[in-house]
């Protein structure tokens, strides 16, 4: 195939991914309770819109310890002992944003909805 | 020393010449601060030697740049699990390679490296998936695809501009791939 052939191929698939992301992230995190996972097990369920006191949880894994700081209204890795620190710089997390993810320490931080079922669909 | 053991010496220093080479950048980008807070977005200069060494060695030396480079580069810099990624991406990414060669010819290896670096991508968000088991983090394949095709086309550039050079100076020799099809039309 031709150079310009490739070049609009590459141009779409871009634009494409571009599009995907952008419609795709206000499709999550719309609930107000923050659930936290670690190796694909529930670990904490937090009800940020009731919570009163700010919360600490510190996780510990392979990569060392996440210190996730819980408050009214958010949530946030305050600290992480890994390398890249992709967490941390997340920041809070926000409603229609993406999950908070510690790839190193496999934990997963988002927010789902029912705030009053505990025991609902984690498995 | 006959003549065949001299080019079986040179070919098994080009290659540890290139793995060492791709451990060094190995080292040095992951040390740059990160371009994006998105996990995973780099630049992936290291790739430009595994390509490099599948036109300029052969298929079996550039996966041993490539293994070497990962193995090495990870227990220099990360933590464990970060080799698992690497691995799962650098491998699905090789296996396309192979076949990207016989499908385009050399003077668009810039092709090669875009949609290899889209591989490699696939490769290392199945692996996150599997690891977290949290389905979510596909959300992020549609942003490292966007990065990994830049990326991929810049090393593809760079190692075919390098590579052309090389072989026009006498220092390497190009390796020519058989087609899988006859192609329809020329590049």
């Amino acid at each position: 195939m031709k150079n310009r052939t490739w070049i609009i191929i590459f141009a779409l698939l871009i634009t494409l991914c571009i599009c995907l992301y952008a419609f795709s992230s206000g499709m999550f995190l719309k609930g107000s309770t923050a659930v936290i996972y670690q190796d694909g097990r529930l670990v904490e369920k937090i009800n940020l819109d009731t919570l009163t006191d700010s919360r600490k949880i510190v996780l510990t894994g392979d990569a060392g310890e996440n210190v996730i700081i819980a408050e009214k209204g958010s949530i946030k890795m305050l600290s992480a002992q890994c390398a890249d620190q992709v967490c941390v710089n997340h920041g809070e997390l926000k409603k229609g944003g993406t999950p908070i993810v510690c790839l190193p320490n496999k934990i997963v931080i988002r927010l789902e909805e029912d705030a009053s079922e505990y025991d609902g669909k984690t498995g | 020393m006959t003549e065949k053991q001299d080019k079986k010496i040179r070919e098994l220093t080009l290659t540890a010449v290139l793995a060492s080479a791709a451990v060094i950048v190995n080292v040095i980008e992951s040390s740059l601060p990160p371009l994006t807070p998105v996990y995973g977005v780099r630049l992936g200069l290291a790739n430009v030697f595994t390509l490099f060494a599948i036109y300029a060695l052969g298929r079996k030396q550039a996966l041993a740049v490539l293994i070497i480079r990962i193995a090495l580069g990870n227990l220099l810099t990360g933590q464990a699990v970060s080799l698992v990624y690497s691995l799962s991406g650098g491998l699905l990414a090789y296996f396309a390679m192979l076949v990207l060669i016989r499908l385009i010819p050399f003077e668009q290896l810039w092709v090669i490296g875009g949609i290899s670096a889209v591989f490699h991508n696939i490769g290392q968000i199945t692996v996150a998936v599997a690891i977290t088991q949290t389905a979510e983090i596909i959300f992020y394949l549609p942003l490292l695809v966007v990065s990994g095709v830049i990326s991929g086309i810049l090393t593809g550039t760079a190692s075919c501009l390098v590579l052309k050079n090389l072989d026009k100076a006498g220092y390497v020799k190009i390796r020519h791939y058989k087609k899988l099809h006859k192609s329809e039309d020329k590049g």
